[in-house]
Order: structure tokens, then C-alpha cells, then sequence
């Protein structure tokens, strides 16, 4: 028998109604987090050094690249009409240009670009053009990445987002709603679903029980994975090859659970978060608050290393939400396709400078972190950007790419580097699994790694 | 031969009846005579194959066929089917007079093009026998959100309303409109994790939390302690001024509880010291207390009636009296406990808990009862012999750590929720990746697939019943369990479901609308629409009306709200009721529907283009391809122009694009007959600054004029109307995308449908008892 239990919940103030507002001195006020020092240390064998982290943030419709795209380069770069926001943080990202995604070209597949920038964005496969029978795209990166170092965390990877998928009819061109709706593959036709409620992301991150009551559950829930286990495979034996390979799904996920279990049995220290967190009370009515919050949860995750793999999708492929808070009430892939229309791009690039904004708010608080003699976003590799250029033009080469953090000493940022033209997306993916530890001999369609990037 | 010793042995254990007439297709097996085959592939061989060879196989043919065409691959009746629709854009082609291109040197004569049309034509109406329909396979399924939250509530005999048990639960993808293709549906991690959470809190709710019966006292946990005095040796408190001890105490059930404590005073004055117990502030007892030393305390005990949740318990000292160096009163409360619920008797259980667990002796023989319970029914087919075994052996494991038997009951419960055999549904095909054996689904299998297409849950009790006698797999029972359960209020999860995601209602909450320029747009309003939509949808399929009635019909349901939008009069309250139209409405139908003009529209303004869409993807079922790459849209926001001039003109503008035209010439005039309907479907007879037209000519030069006379051109379109129907009915119906194989049996059901004075009802009776809907065949491994 369990209850609430009410000694846990105190500890936390839980923030009704939603004032991101208020969260935010409490958040910075968090200071170094206590879990970080042990956990760091044994991940990466050297004592006190803190774990490296990736998270891969995706804007849906592109940009209006006149107004996004620096035209000098280097350290002393301009800063555009959209990009003012960075200022502020100026000296933590760093911004990439020419970068290409050409598994999102049709290739022969005719129309769904916005399916297959999503579905492309961190796969860098051509996504096969289906509603649903026969999905196929191919592992992303941050799958990749959790797959061989995943379970150093309690949670080998988080995935995010911000709008729920289509309830009914079609995406994206015949292309399956699973297409932009995620960005994130476990295997080539497998999605990761992502969580869109804040509160849901704070509870798997951080249980809703006192510790006692959790390791009560645990020992229940291992009797009955055992059995569930035993379950799939008596009807394993049964099943065709196709049907099995839908039960893998189901007999990978029981061991992941299994796995999350013996995990959270080994662990000395609950996981809590810092003192002070709030605990957020569902879905913003705003799209901004909504993105900040979201955003928030991601940092809590690193800060209390839950996860050092994360994806957050701020917005479906070929989103058509509209922003009310700035005072845009279409919807963003009709002015998308603007046509050069005065009155549409203004609100386009509003849009655009909205998505950065929130990020700026984003790197400037994990910035504030501190960590060790750095911040938490030192130890960071944050990417943040859209599978297709321009939206007005659909087009899949020079990319809108920003990354924030040295990549723990990795990357310099503060500079705006144009690559040459046609250089994969995928390559900048090499490096950043090369970097995190992983074995990669090919990414997508890398051709190789980014050799500027480094320090 | 071995194919034909599976013929046999399926046969047989199965004991497919003959009269169904499904067999096996199997080269090697002879398939029924089909006068009509041999006549169409005879003309192919004689007529046809000439003339194509001839005009088109010098770009149709091989792997570079333009437009991906190929009319080389099909030398036979089958391969026909399987490329029809290729072929039924080929005749469009050739019959406007658009293929061969005009260019071409050797151009057939109109004799040889009404030749291949002819026999396109009949090809194109071929139906095979029965027994030479492919089925299709079928995936194994895993219930998506609503049939999972709905087989629970028929499962467990819970409220689902009442609890959010699929929070954690990610959105099921859509796959061909629908979010119940079992080839869509995935499992993941996190979905494993919300099944556990959902399971736990399921049983929780089902059976009430586990709880002990008897008089044993708990102390009570974090007091609340007055000010003054000085605290007790057994958590209590020694007050020297009025004051209380209290703590808030979660009551896990409602029932006979018994409050107590030990006390004593010290009396100072006239008075003994009072004791005061209060049960969320209102008094139970209060007690002058004689008792002067712990030595002597007077144990006090008051039985009540608790309800279930949070209560606070409070021992009040009301009457201090001091007077310095003369009188002191004072009030000791220590070991202030709770025990209970006293009595079984005393306590309210659950349904679900008196019907398997109040009254059974605990043991292995009710373990092995509600064993047999629980599986056939979770399971939805008899359990095998290993599986009961199983999951007695959880409980045996359960029980041998030492954990009672009623905790292990619940967590076999729990742990049958988490099987694959719960989670996921599926027909046992003997072969499962051989495409040649049709396997007719048992009758358990059977009886699942019907109530997950009509109910979205398992089979109920009766289903069950005619499952176990093997008496559901006949075309008289079928008919009459499909009329019993769209009787049932349970086939509300049909309308919600199919009807939700067939016409978009599901997008309904999702559109934005610019209040600023729709101050008459609310919440409310936004759902009375949905209301309506599914109240007329429910009625055509309830109360026996034909499909034309979908695109046209004398009645809508609206409340007053929707009668003000729609400017009818007469209409009060909140409360839906039918209204029937005269004959010069231009209301009723889907087309007409609130929900169907807000859906289609921006959050600014009307969108002709996606309202001419609509019509021809979901009514039709031939919406066109979508608009090729890098060609930007030619509507932009009508902010400060005349929106009327503006939209038309620009509209105008793809009717002089070759890219655009041959799409929108087919779009944009049902759109632009609909102008008369603004964003939120309101009638208007101008725009702001200028009259509306709605005038429209559609390709083939058909005129029209208003939605009244949009309507009667789709009444002219019904076999197309119907045939669409059937192909998202049946892809509901079976949780697969229909592929062209499928294309005889959609025809078969249309025919059947419009036999039976095309009621929507009929073509679900007919997809029932349609051989893709009660066989399947296997699949070559992938």
C-alpha cells in the first residue's frame, strides 16, 4: 500500500498555475549540483572532471536566411537582425554555416520537406516515403551516442518537445506522421517518443516518491518484468519474422527498464533535484513559456547528470503554430512560404528571432551553472537549428546552425564559421560523437569530421 | 506439395466451412473458374497489347518508365489488381486525350482509344470471387491509447473518466489517417514505463489499496504541537495553555476507525481540564479528565466512521486557567493513535474486489481462480496450459518472500497487464511469412478484431460466450452481434474514433482563430462543433440512414449556440436536439458542418484551397498530388486589401501556372463555392468590402454555383463518395493502410452497401463479414 507521500512534496514547492517567471531565480539559484561530482568522476575515470553532455534542439520551416545568416566571419563577426539575441552569450556558441542536409533533398521522392527535414535532421538517411507501411529511416545520433554510452546515466537519453503529433489525416505528402513528428530514431524504424508535458519530464526524471517508497516499487516491479519477460518470450516462439521484430521493440524495452531498476538500486544518493526546484503543474498556455520550461527540464537533467544525451523538438516538422505573445496569429508554415511579402517576412523573421531568444535565455542560464572551475555549459555540446534554410524556398544546404559550449574544452566558441559549401551536417555529427566517447566509423552521409571546430 | 498438405491440416483444425468459400491461393492449387478473368486477359492478350506496344511502351516500360508508369508488368488478371492504380490514372490519360502526348508520331485512332478505355474499364470493375480475394496480413497490434484506456475500463470495471491512468502515455503516430495501424504502432521505453505507472494505478483503482482489518493501533506521524508545554515519551505533549495536538492522517478506505490516547491533567480551579477531540475541526468527544499522573492516565478510545483521504485528528486543551502561585491547569495527550478499519463489514470495496476477492479463502486454489479469470479474459482467447503456469508461478514467487496473498493476487493482476499477450493483439497464422496460405481467423481472434473496430475494447461477455461455443463465425450471428453492438454505447468509441480522424474533428482543438477578427468564436462553440459533428455522424449510423445523407442531408443537431452561428431560430440551452432544415438550407451534411468549414481554415481567414482539398481527399478520394517543391503558395494573408478581389485573383493566378493548374482547376472552385462559409463556418452574403462569388466551373466544364449546387454535383459522385468510405472504413476496420490488392474487396463491399439501400451500417456489416476483414494471409519476411 502507498500514498503521496507527503514529506517528499514538501520538499519541493510545487508551482501551480505557471509563472516561468518565478522559476527562474530559483533555478540559478541552484547552483553546482551535489550529484555531478561522484557521478562525473566515474563516468569519465578521471576523478572530479564533469561529464560531457549533447542535446540537439530543432526549430521547425527554417529561417529567413537573409536575416539569419552572419556575412562576415570569424571572431568579430556582425551579428544579424535575428541573431541580435545572441549578444548576450556571444562568447559561448558559436555559429555554423554551409552546412548541408542532402538526405532531406527529395532525391527522386518527389515532395515532404518538411517530413524529411525532421525525419533527416539527426539521421542524415533519406527517409523511405511511406504513410506507414514499412517505415524506414535510420538511427539518430543521439540514439547512436545513448547506444554505446547511454548507461552510464540512469536515463540513457531524454527526448522533448513542445507540440504533440498530428491527431488525424495526413503529415507531410504521403510521408507517415511518426516522420515529423520525431526526431529521434531508435533504430531505422523504431521513433522515440518525446514528451511534450513538463511535469511528465520532471516526474521521469525524478520519481514523484519519497525514496523508501520507490525501492519498495522497484523490488514489486522486478518479480513482474521478470515474468513479463518470460511472458514475451513464450510468444516470441510463435511469431513470424515481421511480428518478432515488432516484440523487439516490446523485449527492448522491458530491458531498458529492467536496466533503469538496477540502476536505481545501486545508487547511494536518491535522485533529487536541487533544492528549491520547482515542480512544474503541466503545459504553459504560452509557446514561449512552454519552450523555456521545456528548456529548464533539459537543464535539470544535465545538472543531476540523469542523462548526458538529450533531444528537444521545439516544434513539429512543417509546424503551423501560431504566437500570440508577439503578436503573430498565423500559422508559421503558411507565412513560411512568404514569397517575399513584406508583411509575411516581418512576421517570419519575428518567429525566427522568438526561437532565439528562448535559446540566448537558454545558454545564458546554463552558463550561470557553475561546475567545477567552468559552467555546467562548458561541458556541453549543444546544437541548436532547422533541416531546411529558408523556409520560403525549401531548400536543404546552408543549414541555420548554432552550437553552444566548449564541448569540455573542445570547441572555442564566440565565432561564426562558414564552411564550405555542401560540407554534411553528418560531419559536424562525427565530431561530436568522436568527442563524446563513441566509436563512429560513418554518421549519416559524413564524409569525414569537422576540423575547424576543434581548438 | 507441401502447400497442399497446409491446405489440409488449416482446413481441417480449423474447420473453415465451405460456404465462406475461403481457400487457399497457391500456384500450384486451380483456382476457380472465372469466366470474366479469362475473357478480360484474352482481350489483353488479342486487342490490347498491340495497341500498347505500339503508342506507349516506348516510354512505359522497364525501370525508368516516365511518370513512373509502368505498363509492361502486368500480363494477367492479379497483376492487374495490383497496379490498378496506376492504371486508373492511365485511363484518365488516355480518355481526356492527354496520353499519348500529341506529339507522339504514331497517335491511336479514336477507335483504338476507346479500345483501351473499354477494356481499362472493365478491368477496372473486375471483381474476383471471393475466394480469389487477397486479405492482406496482419501485424501483430499493439492497443493504442484508447483501446488500452478502454479494455481497462472494461477489463477492471473502472471509471476511466474519473482517473488520468495514460498520462505518461505517448500520442499513437498516424499512418494513413488513423491512429490504429498496427505497422505504426511502436513500443518504447517510455511507453513501457507509462504501461507500469498505468497497470499499477489501474489494479490500485480496480481492487482499492490493500489494507489491514483489525483493532491494532498506528500511532500517529508528524504531529503538529502547540507552542507551549514540553513534548511526551510516546510523541505526545504536556499543555500548560490551551492548545492542540494534531496531525493530518491519509484514511486509506472509508470504514469504522478507532481514535485513542492516553491523558491526564492537572485540574487547578472549579474545572477539570477538558479534553477535546476534533475530527476535521468538528468535535467527536470532549471529556473533563480526572486522572493527575501518567502513572494513573486514562486511556480514552472513540470509534467513528472515516471517509477515504486526507483527515485531521486534533486533541484540544480548551479551558486553561492560571493564576500565579495559586491555580494551574493543565492537559497531558500522549499515544495518540489510530487503528482501523475496524471491520470487513465497515468498509466500502470495489466492485471489482467483492466479485474476486471478498469471501475467497486466501490460498493457491483462489491464486489459481482468478488465474483462469483474469488470462482468458486479458488475453481475449482461452489461456494455454504454460501461461497459466506462469503466472501462478509469480504468485508463488510473491508469496514465498514472505508478502501476503492478497499483495500477490494484485500483482499478478499488474503483471498480466504488462504481458505482450495483453499489450499487443494478433491472429495465430500457421506460416506466417508465407503469403500464399489464407488463414481464417478463429473465433476468439474474431470476436477481438469486432469489438476493437466497433468498441475500441475487448469482446464482452456475450462475444466471449459465442467465442467459446465457436458459434461466432457465422455470417447470421456476425449480422446480429454487429446491429447489438453499435446499439451499444460503447460504438460511441466508433463515431469518436473513426469519424474523429476520417473528418478531422481531431484538429479541431488545434486550430487557431484570431478572435479580434471572430469576437463571436469561443471554446464553447469550438466544442459544440465537434458535438455536432459526432451527434449526425452517430445518427446516420445508428438510426439506419443512407450515406447520402453524409453529403447532404434535411437535419442538423445543434444547441443554441451553433443555431445562432447557423441563423436558426428556435433553439435554447446547451442542449443539443435536432433540427430539421427546409429545402432552401444550404445546411446539412458534412460539408456544411462547423467543424468541417473551421478545420479547413486559417487562423485569419477562409482557405479555399485546403476547403477544395478536403472535398477531394476525404470525401472523394482522390485528392491530388501534393504541390511539387520550392513552388511557394499562392494565398497570402488578405491584411488591408480587399480580401474579396484578392483571393479570387490571386487564386486565378495558379489557373495560368502549368505547374499549378491541372491540381487547382480541381481545388479551387469547390473552395471558392464554399466563400459564402467565413473561418468558423457563420454564413456572410459579402465580404467586408465586396460581394462574394461563388461561381465555379469544374474540369470537364461543369458549372456551378454555392455550396447547394456544390452538394449536387457530389450526389452525382456517390459511387465515389462510397467506395472512398469503404477504403478508411475498412483501414479503421482492419489497422492497416489499404493497399491496391484491397481494391476488389472495397468494391465488393461499395456493391454490397448500395444493395442494401446504402446504409452506413450495411457497409459495416459487410467489411465484418468481408474476407479481409475475417482472414488474413502471411507476409514475406521484410
Amino acid at each position: 500500500m502507498t500514498h503521496a507521500n507527503r514529506n517528499g512534496l514538501s520538499r519541493r514547492t510545487v508551482l501551480r498555475g505557471m509563472g516561468v517567471a518565478m522559476a527562474l531565480p530559483m533555478m540559478e539559484a541552484m547552483g553546482q549540483s551535489k550529484a555531478l561530482a561522484s557521478a562525473a568522476g566515474a563516468a569519465n575515470g578521471s576523478a572530479g572532471a564533469a561529464p560531457l553532455r549533447m542535446a540537439f534542439v530543432f526549430t521547425p520551416n527554417g529561417v529567413h536566411y537573409p536575416s539569419w545568416a552572419p556575412t562576415t566571419a570569424g571572431a568579430d563577426y556582425a551579428l544579424t537582425e535575428t541573431l541580435a539575441p545572441i549578444e548576450s552569450v556571444r562568447k559561448h556558441v558559436n555559429i555554423l554555416t554551409g552546412l548541408t542536409l542532402d538526405k532531406a533533398r527529395a532525391n527522386g521522392d518527389g515532395p515532404g520537406d518538411h517530413a524529411r527535414s525532421s525525419a533527416t535532421f539527426l539521421t542524415g538517411q533519406q527517409a523511405r516515403k511511406t504513410a506507414g507501411n514499412d517505415i524506414e529511416i535510420g538511427v539518430s545520433i543521439d540514439q547512436f551516442a545513448a547506444g554505446q554510452i547511454g548507461s552510464r546515466t540512469r536515463l540513457p537519453s531524454i527526448e522533448i518537445g513542445c507540440e504533440t503529433g498530428k491527431r488525424a489525416g495526413s503529415c507531410d505528402s504521403g510521408y507517415s506522421c511518426a516522420y515529423s513528428s520525431h526526431l529521434s530514431w531508435k533504430d531505422e524504424d523504431t521513433p522515440m517518443p518525446k514528451m511534450i508535458d513538463p511535469s511528465s519530464v520532471f516526474e521521469t526524471l525524478f520519481g514523484s516518491q519519497d525514496r523508501q517508497a520507490a525501492l519498495e516499487r522497484i523490488s514489486r516491479r522486478r518479480s513482474i518484468l521478470d515474468f513479463v519477460a518470460g511472458e514475451s518470450r513464450r510468444l516470441e516462439t510463435k511469431l513470424g519474422v515481421n511480428d518478432r521484430k515488432k516484440l523487439d521493440e516490446f523485449q527492448t524495452a522491458v530491458r531498458e527498464i529492467e536496466r533503469r531498476i538496477e540502476h536505481a538500486r545501486s545508487e547511494t544518493d536518491a535522485n533529487e533535484p536541487p533544492t528549491g526546484t520547482p515542480v512544474p503543474a503541466g503545459i504553459p498556455r504560452l509557446v514561449g513559456e512552454h519552450i523555456d520550461l521545456m528548456y529548464d527540464m533539459l537543464l535539470l537533467a544535465f545538472q543531476t547528470d540523469q542523462t548526458r544525451i538529450a533531444t528537444f523538438m521545439t516544434g513539429l516538422g512543417g509546424s503551423n503554430r501560431t504566437f500570440h505573445e508577439i503578436g503573430v496569429t498565423d500559422g508559421h508554415h503558411n507565412l513560411s512560404h512568404h514569397r517575399e511579402d513584406q508583411a509575411m517576412v516581418d512576421k517570419i523573421k519575428k518567429i525566427d528571432r522568438f526561437y532565439i531568444e528562448r535559446f540566448a535565455r537558454f545558454v545564458d542560464k546554463a552558463s550561470k551553472i557553475k561546475e567545477g572551475e567552468g559552467s555546467l555549459l562548458d561541458n556541453c555540446m549543444i546544437m541548436h537549428g532547422s533541416g531546411i534554410s529558408d523556409g520560403n524556398r525549401h531548400n536543404h544546404e546552408d543549414l541555420p546552425i548554432i552550437m553552444a559550449g566548449r564541448g569540455a574544452g573542445a570547441f572555442e566558441p564566440g565565432k561564426h564559421i562558414a564552411f564550405k559549401k555542401e560540407t554534411p551536417l553528418c560531419n559536424l555529427y562525427m565530431t561530436m560523437l568522436e568527442r563524446m566517447g563513441c566509436e563512429v566509423e560513418s554518421f549519416g552521409d559524413a564524409t569525414g569530421k569537422l576540423g575547424q571546430l576543434s581548438v | 506439395m507441401r502447400a497442399r498438405s497446409w491446405i489440409s491440416t488449416v482446413l481441417l483444425t480449423l474447420g473453415v466451412p465451405a460456404a465462406i468459400g475461403i481457400g487457399v491461393y497457391q500456384p500450384e492449387v486451380e483456382p476457380p473458374l472465372d469466366p470474366l478473368a479469362t475473357d478480360l486477359e484474352s482481350r489483353l492478350e488479342l486487342d490490347i497489347r498491340p495497341l500498347l506496344d505500339t503508342h506507349c511502351m516506348t516510354c512505359h516500360r522497364g525501370d525508368r518508365a516516365k511518370g513512373g508508369v509502368r505498363l509492361d508488368t502486368f500480363t494477367n488478371i492479379d497483376s492487374f489488381i495490383a497496379q490498378s492504380e496506376d492504371l486508373r490514372y492511365a485511363r484518365e490519360m488516355v480518355a481526356t486525350g492527354q496520353m499519348p502526348p500529341e506529339d507522339e508520331i504514331f497517335l491511336p485512332t479514336e477507335h483504338e482509344r476507346l479500345t483501351i478505355v473499354q477494356w481499362l474499364d472493365d478491368a477496372l470493375d473486375y471483381t474476383p470471387p471471393e475466394g480469389r480475394i487477397d486479405p492482406g496480413w496482419m501485424t501483430i497490434h499493439r492497443l493504442n491509447r484508447d483501446e488500452y484506456q478502454n479494455t481497462l475500463r472494461d477489463l477492471l470495471e473502472i471509471d476511466i473518466s474519473a482517473h488520468d491512468l495514460v498520462g505518461g502515455l505517448p500520442l499513437d503516430d498516424v499512418g494513413y489517417g488513423y491512429d490504429n495501424i498496427a505497422d505504426v504502432l511502436t513500443m518504447s521505453p517510455t511507453h513501457m514505463e507509462a504501461y507500469l505507472v498505468a497497470a499499477e494505478k489501474a489494479v490500485e483503482i480496480a481492487l482499492g489499496p490493500e489494507i489491514t482489518i483489525g483493532n491494532e493501533p498506528r500511532p500517529l506521524k508528524r504531529l503538529q504541537r502547540p507552542s507551549n508545554g514540553r513534548p511526551l515519551r510516546s510523541g505526545g505533549q504536556f499543555m500548560t495553555s490551551n492548545g492542540s495536538l494534531s496531525s493530518i492522517t491519509p484514511i486509506p478506505v472509508a470504514g469504522e476507525y478507532e481514535i485513542s490516547l492516553d491523558t491526564w491533567g492537572n485540574q487547578g480551579g472549579d474545572d477539570l481540564p477538558n479534553l477535546s477531540i476534533r475530527v476535521d475541526g468538528k468535535e467527536v468527544l470532549s471529556k473533563g479528565i480526572e486522572a493527575e499522573n501518567e502513572g494513573e492516565a486514562e486511556h480514552i478510545a472513540v470509534k467513528l466512521d472515516l471517509p477515504a483521504g486526507d483527515v485531521e485528528i486534533a486533541a484540544h486543551f480548551t479551558n486553561d486557567f492560571w493564576i500565579p502561585q495559586v491555580a494551574d491547569r493543565n492537559l497531558a495527550v500522549d499515544a495518540l493513535s489510530i487503528a482501523g478499519p475496524l471491520t470487513e463489514e465497515s468498509v466500502t470495496r470495489p466492485a471489482l474486489y467483492q466479485k474476486l476477492i471478498a469471501g475467497h479463502e486466501p490460498g493457491r486454489a483462489h491464486a489459481e481462480e482468478l488465474t483462469d479469470w483474469i488470462l482468458s479474459r486479458a488475453y481475449r482467447r482461452p489461456p494455454e496450459s504454460a501461461e497459466r503456469a506462469a503466472l501462478l508461478g509469480l504468485y508463488d514467487a510473491i508469496v514465498a518472500e514472505g508478502e501476503s496473498h492478497e499483495f500477490a493476487l494484485r500483482q499478478m493482476l499488474t503483471g498480466v497487464l504488462m504481458s505482450p499477450s495483453f499489450l499487443y493483439r494478433r491472429a495465430q497464422h500457421p506460416e506466417p511469412t508465407n503469403p500464399q496460405l489464407v488463414y481464417e481467423l478463429n473465433d476468439h481472434e474474431l470476436a477481438s478484431r469486432l469489438s476493437y473496430f466497433l468498441w475500441s475494447s475487448m469482446p464482452d461477455d456475450e462475444l466471449r460466450a459465442l467465442a467459446e461455443q465457436g458459434a461466432l463465425r457465422n455470417d447470421d450471428t456476425l449480422k446480429a452481434q454487429v446491429r447489438r453492438m453499435l446499439d451499444d454505447p460503447k460504438s460511441d468509441a466508433l463515431v469518436r474514433n473513426f469519424a474523429g480522424q476520417w473528418l478531422l474533428l481531431r484538429n479541431l482543438p488545434m486550430i487557431d482563430i484570431d478572435r479580434e477578427l471572430y469576437p463571436e468564436f469561443s471554446e464553447n462553440l469550438r466544442t459544440d462543433m465537434e458535438t455536432e459533428a459526432r451527434l449526425f455522424f452517430g445518427d446516420v449510423l445508428r438510426s439506419g440512414r443512407p450515406i447520402r445523407d453524409l453529403i447532404d442531408a434535411q437535419d442538423v443537431f445543434v444547441n443554441e449556440r451553433l443555431a445562432s452561428l447557423y441563423g436558426l431560430e428556435g433553439v435554447r440551452g446547451d442542449a443539443f436536439q435536432r433540427v430539421p432544415l427546409d429545402d432552401t438550407s444550404v445546411r446539412g451534411g458534412i460539408l456544411t458542418l462547423g467543424a468541417t468549414l473551421l478545420v479547413t481554415s486559417n487562423p485569419t481567414r477562409t482557405s479555399p484551397v485546403k476547403r477544395g482539398l478536403y472535398v477531394l481527399e476525404h470525401i472523394l478520394g482522390t485528392p491530388p498530388p501534393p504541390p511539387p517543391p520550392d513552388i511557394p503558395r499562392l494565398e497570402t494573408s488578405a491584411e488591408g486589401l480587399g480580401e474579396a478581389a484578392t483571393l479570387r485573383q490571386q487564386l486565378a493566378a495558379h489557373l495560368t501556372d502549368a505547374s499549378c493548374v491541372t491540381c487547382h482547376q480541381r481545388m479551387d472552385p469547390i473552395g471558392l463555392a464554399m466563400e459564402n462559409f467565413d473561418a468558423i463556418g457563420a454564413w456572410r452574403d459579402a465580404y467586408t468590402d465586396a460581394p462574394i462569388d461563388a461561381f465555379g466551373v469544374l474540369p470537364g466544364g461543369v458549372e456551378f454555383d454555392g455550396p447547394s449546387e456544390l452538394k449536387a454535383i457530389l450526389m452525382d459522385r456517390l459511387d465515389a463518395f462510397r467506395e472512398h468510405l469503404t477504403s478508411e472504413m475498412l483501414t479503421y476496420a482492419i489497422g492497416r493502410g489499404v493497399e491496391p490488392f484491397d481494391r476488389p474487396a472495397i468494391r465488393k463491399i461499395s456493391d454490397e452497401t448500395r444493395e442494401n439501400d446504402d446504409k452506413l451500417a450495411a457497409m459495416i456489416e459487410s467489411i465484418v463479414l468481408s474476407g479481409t476483414f475475417r482472414t488474413c494471409r502471411g507476409r514475406e519476411a521484410k
